[in-house]
């Protein structure tokens, strides 16, 4: 489920690597509060063996192909969420400069894809609500089991997310996620039996280092310095304003991948202007008016003719203040909104020990 | 020679090129990944008809794969892994995308969607040796210090280079485990269950293992960092490599040379 760098747009990659970073950083920061000196051998150790683990190959019975760890589910459940999520980053790492499997623009995908959806999406939320108190291997079987599947799942979709807004395929959006989330549910089935078999396997032999089936873990409420809190939200502020405030020049003037895929294979323009309501129309009014930047540009009072518009639209990188005006404050308006939605979210309980701490 | 020991040899062959001497292996980690990202933003970032001005993005790993040693023939061949999904996803460029498409201004008689399956193409096996290239050219335990000195979270950074010390121990021991079994299946792939207590085994050893290391580390004074010798310092010859390599991505992308010369070559014909 490797991503390529050939099918990444920058955009979408470097916003991928941002969430990734952002991830990891957060999870290193957890992980040192916890000060647990074997941490580092196990990881790493454990990231080897994955690794090698990948190589051994089992055959799948009646398909006569074969099939391999993915690792993402073992590792979480091995180690827990966040050291799993490290883990997975660096083997990821090691395959993209090793091997070019999955490249270094595509990396944050594959981190975000085959790392921090299984260990810290399907992990927390399916294995672990599944295997209760993790006293009866077959349920902790199924429920890897069933985490696997639900990973593979998500990671699949994420794919199809990814690949169409970057625009690179032809592939319509429907038709890719029809031919990716029947074969990854195929392979999440495989994937989670040898992850459930290798869980049941290792039960034999008492392991007290792996902390991933303990019900609540140090490192999950392990809570973050306020400093470091700060200085990470000041490099995320940095990069999304380099990203909203640069980097959007250098973004493609060709149609994105809903474009692309409507102009394509669903209706010209002509058809879709028949098509058009009365409700269509005054929505359409409405959109014009509360515009503040249409097309991520200043608003104009007259249309620029075609010449001028062709011409802006072959130069590359286009640098444009309007776009870079639109790009930051599209981002301010999201983390504003975000931050809204947090404070609104937070659990009462939170809020009073905020309050108590100032 | 089967999957694991092909891998096993690559591991080696790459950790002996990245010990050369060259002049490319003496530029600094940092200006090597500063260059390899400038050319990757460059190189997904061209216009997807573009196949010239792709073809004229060769330049970098054809010029790193000489100065490094690597050669193109090994640079070549490595890269060809990610063929099989470029190749894949690819394909239906030309199943859906039909119109007539032009390369430099000419006609030639391929659709649109075939031209940007080519550029698809050559885009992933470029990224992947520009990828391989700066392996090869630097080495990971100094791709390692220079990504710690940018700030990359210790932690991470330390069980990377954990990872990478005991990766080749523990893809020995996967050969050693898959040999072991072909010779007494008559070279079958084992099933799911035998698969897992043979994975299992490995796994009991590994953590058998992994405890060893950390006793042997806290027994040597370690408290939660590796020791890390000082970063190297930048140099004259690291500001000239990325700001040489950066204007000739712009130039090529920017200013796109080739479909010019391509343009005009095919007028002439024409």
């Amino acid at each position: 489920m490797h991503m390529s760098d050939a099918l990444v747009s920058p955009a979408v990659g470097g916003v991928m690597w941002c969430a990734s970073a952002a991830l990891i950083a957060v999870g290193s920061s957890k992980l040192r509060r916890v000060r647990d000196g074997m941490a580092v051998p196990m990881m790493g150790v454990l990231g080897a063996f994955v690794f090698a683990a990948q190589m051994i190959n089992f055959s799948i019975p009646g398909t006569g192909s074969s099939g391999h760890l993915g690792g993402g589910m073992l590792l979480a459940v091995l180690l827990g969420p966040w050291r799993a999520l490290l883990t997975v980053a660096s083997v990821l790492l090691v395959q993209a400069v090793f091997f070019a499997d999955g490249g270094l623009l595509a990396l944050g995908c594959n981190i975000f894809n085959m790392g921090v959806l299984p260990c810290l999406v399907a992990f927390p939320l399916v294995a672990r609500p599944l295997m209760g108190s993790g006293s009866s291997p077959r349920r902790v079987a199924m429920a890897v089991a069933a985490a696997a599947v639900v990973a593979l799942q998500l990671g699949a979709f994420a794919v199809v997310l990814e690949t169409w807004a970057s625009g690179i395929s032809a592939l319509p959006f429907d038709r890719f996620l029809w031919l990716m989330q029947p074969i990854h549910l195929a392979i999440g089935l495989v994937e989670g039996l040898a992850t459930a078999a290798i869980v049941l396997a290792l039960r034999r032999e008492p392991m007290p280092e792996f902390t991933g089936l303990r019900a609540r873990e140090q490192e999950m409420t392990a809570p973050m310095p306020k400093k470091a809190v700060s200085l990470r939200l000041g490099l995320l502020a940095l990069a999304a304003l380099l990203t909203g405030g640069v980097l959007s020049w250098f973004a493609s003037s060709h149609p994105d991948g809903l474009e692309w895929a409507i102009e394509k294979t669903e209706a010209s323009d002509a058809s879709l202007q028949e098509s058009e309501t009365p409700v269509h129309r005054q929505f359409s009014a409405a959109q014009e008016t509360t515009a503040l930047m249409p097309d991520y540009d200043f608003k104009s009072g007259e249309e620029t003719g075609d010449a001028e518009g062709g011409a802006s639209a072959a130069m590359w990188p286009n640098v444009n203040a309007g776009t870079s005006v639109a790009g930051i404050a599209g981002g301010a308006l999201v983390a504003a909104l975000l931050a809204g939605l947090g404070v609104w979210l937070r659990p009462k309980g939170a809020a009073s020990r905020a309050a108590e701490g100032n | 020679m089967d999957l694991a020991g092909k891998t096993c040899a690559a591991l080696a062959e790459m950790e002996y090129l990245s010990r050369a001497e060259t002049r490319v292996h003496s530029i600094d980690a940092r200006a090597k990944t500063l260059v390899l990202l400038a050319y990757i933003v460059a190189l997904t970032s061209m216009n997807p008809l573009d196949l010239p001005g792709t073809v004229g993005m060769a330049l970098y790993p054809v010029a790193m794969a000489f100065w490094s040693g690597a050669g193109l023939g090994w640079t070549f061949r490595r890269s060809l892994i990610v063929l099989p999904l470029v190749l894949g996803i690819g394909l239906f460029n030309p199943w859906f995308d039909r119109e007539p498409g032009m390369i430099a201004g000419h006609a030639v008689g391929l659709s649109n969607g075939w031209i940007s399956w080519g550029v698809i193409v050559l885009r992933g096996l470029l990224a992947a040796q520009a990828s391989l290239l700066l392996l090869v050219s630097t080495g990971f335990d100094r791709l390692c210090a220079a990504w710690a000195a940018w700030g990359a979270p210790r932690l991470f950074v330390d069980q990377l280079a954990m990872l990478y010390r005991y990766l080749f121990v523990l893809a020995e021991e996967a050969v050693s485990l898959q040999r072991a079994f072909a010779a007494r299946s008559g070279g079958h792939t084992p099933g799911i269950f035998v698969w897992a207590s043979m994975t299992g085994g490995l796994l009991a050893r590994t953590v058998r293992r992994s405890r060893r290391i950390g006793n042997a580390m806290a027994s040597r004074g370690y408290a939660g960092e590796l020791p890390r010798n000082a970063t190297a310092r930048w140099t004259v010859a690291d500001t000239a490599f990325t700001v040489s390599w950066c204007s000739v991505f712009l130039i090529l992308r920017g200013l796109q040379p080739v479909d010019a010369w391509l343009n005009l070559v095919l007028h002439a014909i024409s």
